[in-house]
């Protein structure tokens, strides 16, 4: 089961977005003296949605005459997520051209591996078994500042997309699962202090989606999940 | 040497009797030395022989025929230290100690409800299985169909479960039953150690379930560490353990089950054969069950109901999870 509500995200994006349009401009170029990227470290908080892990059911075998593999008997039914959460995110921004950079990025979180069962065989109220996952990331991701618009000095628009190693570690730290992260985002990056480029501090903010494989998953296929996110940024 | 015959399996099958909801394999055990020791086989090959005698339309070649695909179940079984050898025929009938382990039907009147039954000779003093017989009671009729026949009872089906006996497993409590008559009536199994049987004509306990595999691997330390782990825990009622609660663990990553049971007054229990990941642990009684059929006498709590653990216990190859404690409610 999936919980996709970002509404508090999206709204803090809107707040943001409106602070940075108060001056907006569109323009082919950006104000005189203008640099979409330069040398930049952030660091900040984010949420991502709730992750469907997938149901299985615990199926022993019916009664059946004449056959090897008789029909299913249900013992109980489980449904598994991983619950929405926050995190911690740290990334270095350096440009490669005048509208392009890379970025490497990590994150760190605790979220909760949870597991309703229901539909017991012999009538027990449905339960629910949990576990904390420590869960970590690192990728690299590409920036593109988007040529048409602007928000005059203060704010620029742009477009993320890249990948990450993923690694979650159960409770306890006993079991390792690796996997990967997509990721495609949109942000806006508004300075407060000082002035592209050089030094500088500003507030990154974006909202984006993860596609996951691998890692802690209960069936094969590739998850989906909204994330947002806000940072805090210093130029170099 | 010393040895003495012991008796260890007295109901194996029974048709349509006892028993309730279950799971898991149990393993016999034999106290040498203040200590109790698996009962199994030191080495292998296991030889056994067939009684040569027809009955219920099921000749001796096709007995020995069913038999030998039973045995050749087990002995797929990966990284078993031992292996079954049919030596052929014999006119010596089962249960007569004469140092052969010798499979074949036997008149038991007696035992309206036994399809088969299985008797050990073991050294008393390493715990080592030396001899052991099987019989399939002639009170019942019997098929060696491929697609089994109404009526009948599967003999190759019986012959795997008695098989298991045979290498040392007890009874596995995976399965549902219902109150039918006088008896009790499988609604469903996850194993073929199950104690009760599947109606006539029923050819499904021809194939080994995960709970016997595992339970067969680790009576004879065939579990590779750098694949399986094990889950440890307890099971308390108000605080106190309980005795002879049955544990499931649901792999959701593989999907399978395997059992185990609390087997002392701590309520403490292992569940080993356990590939990794995340595992739901489901505890139940053993209650409206022929409990003989599982455990000696003893002092088994059966007042309390289903309970799942509130945490998901993680196995991690090689290596036993933390002690996980579940609490179960009196009903």
């Amino acid at each position: 089961m999936r919980r996709a509500t970002c509404v508090t995200c999206a709204l803090a994006w809107l707040v943001l977005a409106s602070v940075g349009s108060a001056s907006a401009q569109t323009a082919t170029a950006g104000p005189a003296g203008w640099r979409a990227w330069y040398p930049v470290v952030s660091i900040g908080g984010g949420w991502a949605g709730a992750e469907s892990l997938g149901a299985v059911t615990a199926d022993t075998r019916a009664s059946g005459l004449g056959t090897l593999t008789p029909s299913p008997f249900t013992l109980f039914q489980t449904d598994s997520t991983l619950g929405n959460t926050t995190r911690l995110e740290i990334g270095l921004a350096v440009p490669v051209t005048a509208r392009i950079a890379v970025e490497i990025v990590g994150t760190s979180a605790r979220p909760t591996l949870e597991t309703s069962i229901r539909g017991d065989a012999e009538g027990t109220p449905p339960a629910v078994a949990s576990e904390r996952i420590d869960e970590y990331t690192v990728g690299a991701r590409v920036l593109y500042a988007l040529p048409r618009w602007s928000l005059g000095r203060r704010g620029r628009p742009y477009l993320a997309a890249g990948g990450a190693y993923l690694r979650q570690l159960h409770e306890a730290r006993v079991l390792v699962e690796t996997g990967q992260v997509w990721t495609a985002a949109a942000g806006l990056r508004l300075w407060l202090l000082g002035a592209p480029p050089g030094r500088s501090l500003g507030v990154t903010t974006e909202l984006g989606w993860h596609w996951r494989t691998g890692g802690i998953a209960l069936v094969d296929g590739v998850r989906g999940v909204p994330t947002a996110s806000v940072r805090l940024f210093a130029g170099l | 040497m010393r040895r003495r015959l012991a008796s260890l399996v007295t109901v194996v099958i029974a048709v349509a009797a006892t028993t309730s909801p279950l799971h898991a394999y149990l393993k016999f055990g034999v106290e040498v030395g203040g200590r109790t020791v698996p009962v199994r086989w030191a080495s292998g090959p296991i030889s056994y022989f067939v009684f040569e005698r027809d009955f219920s339309g099921v000749s001796p070649q096709a007995f020995s025929d069913a038999v030998g695909r039973a045995a050749a179940t087990w002995n797929r079984v990966p990284g078993l230290p031992v292996s079954f050898s049919g030596q052929g025929l014999t006119r010596s009938q089962p249960l007569e100690s004469d140092g052969r382990s010798t499979l074949g039907f036997l008149d038991r009147p007696d035992q309206e409800r036994v399809l088969g039954a299985a008797t050990f000779l073991l050294d008393a003093t390493t715990g080592a299985l030396l001899e052991s017989d099987i019989y399939f009671n002639t009170r019942f009729r019997w098929s060696t169909s491929a697609t089994g026949e109404a009526g009948a009872h599967d003999l190759e089906s019986v012959a795997l479960h008695e098989l298991g006996h045979l290498l040392g497993l007890g009874h596995s409590a995976l399965g549902e039953t219902e109150v039918s008559g006088s008896g009790r009536r499988v609604l469903s199994t996850g194993a073929v150690m199950f104690p009760i049987a599947w109606p006539a004509g029923s050819i499904a306990d021809r194939v080994l379930q995960p709970d016997d595999i595992a339970g067969v691997r680790d009576l004879y330390d065939a579990l590779p560490a750098s694949e399986f782990g094990s889950i440890q825990g307890r099971v308390t009622k108000n605080g106190s353990g309980v005795y002879g609660a049955h544990i499931v663990a649901f792999g959701l990553e593989s999907g399978r089950m395997v059992g185990g049971y609390t087997l002392n007054a701590a309520g403490e229990f292992v569940i080993a054969g356990l590939t990794k990941g995340p595992y739901v642990l489901r505890v139940e009684p053993l209650d409206d069950a022929d409990l003989e059929s599982f455990f000696g006498p003893a002092d088994v709590d059966i007042d309390f109901g289903v309970a799942y653990g509130s945490r998901l216990a993680v196995v991690q190859p090689g290596g036993a999870t933390s002690v996980v404690t579940i609490e179960v409610r009196p009903k």
